[in-house]
């Protein structure tokens, strides 16, 4: 049986092998993602977190350990295509990865290039625009829509191939908050409705908590893992990685340091307002 | 007063198809010694706004006076006031070109026509002030930084002028949370130290509100709040979110508290402030308990 997860076993990647200026940026990574899970990385600058995600589609190979996407070793070539088919990708600047002048154009872009039947793309584009909630600006010029807009059409672009795996790289670090939360609210829709699995890497813990479970990286190596909640109380931890913790849960902690019945594992605005209304 | 807008618009594509009103009847006074932040939505006109303080765009109506004077009129020294007024573009990393740190931060002052005595004491000026350690990074290559590094060469390039206006627009964009830290409390020290005025842009409001003494709200073009960042996020979170900008955690904390009837004051920007605010209120209301 062909198990559906991407399979990571004891991954190294080091850049300009054998050179003078040798970096090792990953280090020896263990990790399994299951099928419709939600896992944000999130780590410093240079922690390893991009190259982590470039490996997931075969855009990088490991110097040395294993990849397996479903059961596919990203080092066996002839399945490279189907690789990148099941695992979509979206970066952090929209504008360098829209390439058509319509809206539809650019979700279908990927369509065409597997060769689909023109029925199936126009079903796949119309689903894929609504997924994300941009059905009205399908005949749309891509470059007159706000940020938050162009995000979502890239997202698109790449569920419209029906991935199952998502990997999303700092996809809100160019938005404005409206941008960011429209963002989020439809990475959470695609999993929760969609049974998508995402792999979100970000530098903004607010974000990261809304994830089931959150892997932190440093110098290449997994430094933390686990439930938000309880990756996130980890203060000193956090802080010595050059992290942060979010506002909620570091005031959750004091509160309850100085005695209040507030749970250290605190991550949401509501659950703190729910805890203070019985004390103040 | 250090620059002052009158009725400024600015339209680009003036007359044609794509005409775009950027910025509608700005009026704004910035003093000497001033720490500003201007927030708002992407394409609020922020980056248009600045890009007035020394003279790179000219409105289309209205005028821009730095020092007094109309820096638009016909004649004057456009080199003087971009000495005077320091622009930290977005990303400025991006225009690293040197082979060394020192060629790199030496490049203004050397424009300057300054000696190379004075250049030096600049740059290892302009370097202290971002906190690079001279003998450290003198004759590295600017590229083989880390992007907190990296633009933290590129201010110091823009400090080594010695400007007594400094504009950062999204300084703290794509840095992790540590390297957004460091900038924003170097630039807080500059600002403390050396008395420039400081002019910051963001979206990200947090960390800015926290630091400034002046907060600019601008939305399609106009500035719609000017004032006190407590006052603002007290008296109009309402108008915040309705352009888009959110509020911080803590600071939503305190409002739903208000919204449920509780007495609470909402002007509170950081972890510290909410943790003051509840404790004093927990205190009143429960006089068993002992905290």
């Amino acid at each position: 049986m062909v198990s559906i997860l991407i399979k990571i076993k004891n991954l190294s990647h080091i850049y300009h092998l054998h050179k003078k200026n040798q970096i090792t940026a990953l280090d020896n990574i263990t990790l399994e993602i299951k099928k419709g899970d939600f896992v944000s990385i999130i780590g410093s600058n240079g922690s390893g977190k991009s190259t982590l995600a470039k490996h997931l589609n075969c855009l990088l190979l490991p110097t040395s350990g294993d990849i397996w996407v479903n059961g596919i070793n990203t080092k066996d070539k002839d399945k490279v295509w189907e690789i990148r088919q099941e695992v979509g990708m979206v970066f952090q600047n929209p504008d360098n990865q829209i390439v058509a002048t319509t809206v539809e154009d650019d979700i279908a872009f990927g369509l065409e290039n597997i060769g689909v039947s023109e029925e199936v793309m126009k079903e796949r584009v119309n689903w894929a625009l609504q997924v994300v909630e941009m059905e009205e600006y399908k005949k749309s010029e891509p470059h007159l829509l706000s940020g938050g807009q162009k995000q979502r059409i890239a997202i698109a672009g790449a569920i419209a191939m029906h991935s199952s795996y998502l990997v999303l790289d700092e996809p809100t670090a160019m938005l404005d908050p409206h941008g960011r939360t429209e963002v989020m609210d439809i990475i959470k829709k695609l999993n929760q409705e969609e049974n998508i699995t995402i792999i979100y890497i970000t530098h903004l813990m607010e974000e990261a908590a809304e994830s089931n479970r959150v892997i932190v990286l440093d110098k290449g190596r997994i430094a933390l893992m686990g439930r938000p909640e309880k990756v996130f109380t980890q203060v000193e931890t956090l802080k010595k990685l050059k992290l942060d913790v979010p506002q909620i849960t570091e005031l959750a902690l004091r509160l309850n340091d100085k005695g209040l019945d507030i749970s250290p594992y605190t991550l949401k605005v509501e659950e703190m307002v729910d805890y203070l209304c019985l004390y103040v | 007063m250090f620059i002052c807008l009158e009725n400024v618009d600015f339209t680009y594509n003036l007359h044609m198809p794509f005409e775009t009103k950027a910025l509608k009847g700005i009026n704004l006074k910035i003093n000497e010694g001033e720490f500003i932040g201007i927030i708002g939505h992407t394409g609020c006109g922020k980056t248009t706004l600045i890009q007035h303080f020394n003279g790179l765009l000219k409105p289309t109506y209205g005028k821009v006076y730095v020092e007094g004077l109309d820096i638009n009129e016909r004649g004057v020294n456009l080199r003087l006031i971009r000495q005077k007024v320091g622009l930290v573009f977005q990303y400025p990393e991006n225009q690293l070109f040197e082979e060394t740190i020192f060629q790199e931060v030496a490049f203004g002052p050397k424009k300057l026509g300054l000696s190379d005595e004075k250049i030096e004491k600049r740059v290892r000026e302009a370097l202290k002030m971002v906190d690079l350690d001279y003998n450290f990074y003198a004759e590295r290559s600017p590229f083989s930084l880390s992007g907190g590094e990296m633009r933290r060469v590129a201010l110091a390039s823009i400090l080594s002028i010695r400007p007594k206006m400094l504009v950062l627009d999204e300084p703290t964009a794509n840095l992790d949370p540590q390297g957004r830290n460091k900038i924003l409390s170097e630039i807080k020290e500059i600002h403390n130290n050396f008395g420039i005025t400081v002019v910051l842009v963001s979206h990200n409001m947090e960390k800015i509100a926290e630091i400034v003494d002046r907060l600019l709200v601008m939305h399609r073009g106009e500035i719609i709040l000017d004032g006190l960042p407590r006052e603002i996020f007290e008296k109009y979170a309402d108008d915040l979110i309705k352009v888009g900008l959110g509020l911080p955690q803590v600071t939503r904390c305190m409002h739903e508290l208000k919204a449920k009837g509780k007495e609470i004051y909402t002007g509170v920007l950081t972890v510290e402030d909410a943790e003051k605010e509840i404790l004093v209120r927990v205190k009143r209301f429960n006089k068993q308990l002992k905290i």
